[in-house]
């Protein structure tokens, strides 16, 4: 009973990381969202105690846990691809590198 | 795109509404196996797409313990023998591990038929997923557990890449190129796992 319980709490606890990483990287993502709102029933319907004894009793707290997943891990890719991506310096970088300078433009 | 999973179709509206101006078709999974799921580009059938998954299993990479090193025996041991486990209770089969590669035998032609029925149950949509996400991980066994949530995604990946991550034990990492293929690897199995349970369940369906 107390692990059921555990878990419900951890399905919500899961879907309100979930709302803060979309804010982090949605600006429409709010009240109005339908994905917001769907959001909230899931957390709702998981408070039910109907629920805690469904089947597959971890199955909403494991989609939940596997979408957190997947944003989070996007987020974090992106990070990485910008922290580590390549790139060459611009002419100016380069001439700035010898101590030389480009030919100002009049323009 | 038609879907009939409204939160799959949430989902994917989601990962639209998270571009910058620069799209990055690429990192948006759930658009892209729907795309391949209704395209079919590859001229795929519920038959191409079991037998390919199939054909993981006798190369599986959880199902081959290595003897040379033994911190690497013990971590396999702890990590995927459970993996294993819970695939023979689901599905009555009797799939175990080999220390030898050239073991042909570690699932027998009964183990498979079972496999292969659990397989096709899922439709083709599901099929797409379940290719993905075995593709992925290269190994239908963490795949499979990923799928019915015994493991999240996390310790998937943890269970898919434990012979690099011990050898980084050893002799240290290559700090960008792993943390990327991790989480390359963590979006690809959560996305297919999520794609393969949207298509999968009956969900009320409700008028956008």
């Amino acid at each position: 009973m107390a692990e059921a319980a555990k878990k419900g709490l951890n399905a919500f606890a899961t879907i309100k990381n979930i709302m803060s990483e979309l804010k982090k990287v949605d600006k429409a993502f709010t009240p109005n969202s339908q994905q917001y709102q769907y959001l909230v029933e899931q957390m709702r319907a998981d408070q039910v105690t109907t629920r805690r004894y469904s089947k597959a009793a971890n199955e909403s707290e494991s989609v939940a846990k596997l979408y957190l997943s997947y944003i989070q891990g996007t987020r974090r890719l992106n990070t990485l691809q910008e922290r580590y991506k390549g790139g060459e310096k611009t002419v100016e970088e380069s001439a700035r590198l010898v101590g030389l300078k480009l030919p100002e433009r009049k323009y | 795109m038609i879907l009939d999973s409204y939160p799959l179709a949430l989902a994917i509206a989601e990962e639209w509404s998270s571009q910058d101006e620069h799209l990055q078709l690429g990192q948006m999974r759930l658009t892209g196996l729907a795309f391949t799921a209704q395209d079919n580009p590859l001229e795929q059938s519920a038959d191409t797409i079991s037998r390919k998954i199939l054909d993981y299993v006798d190369g599986d990479t959880v199902l081959f313990f290595n003897t040379e090193s033994s911190k690497l025996h013990r971590y396999q041991e702890e990590n995927w023998a459970p993996l294993i486990r819970n695939l023979n209770t689901d599905l009555g089969t009797k799939v175990r591990a080999s220390e030898s590669i050239l073991d042909c035998d570690v699932a027998s032609a009964e183990d498979k038929s079972k496999i292969e029925r659990w397989v096709r149950q899922h439709n083709f949509p599901a099929l797409i997923g379940l290719q993905y996400a075995t593709e992925s991980v290269k190994s239908f066994v963490v795949a499979y557990n990923a799928l019915r949530h015994h493991i999240d995604a996390e310790t998937a990946i943890d269970a898919a890449t434990l012979e690099q991550r011990t050898q980084a034990e050893t002799w240290g990492s290559v700090e960008w190129a792993h943390g990327l293929e991790r989480e390359e690897l963590i979006t690809r199995l959560s996305a297919a796992s999520l794609f393969v349970y949207f298509n999968s369940n009956n969900f009320s369906t409700k008028e956008i």
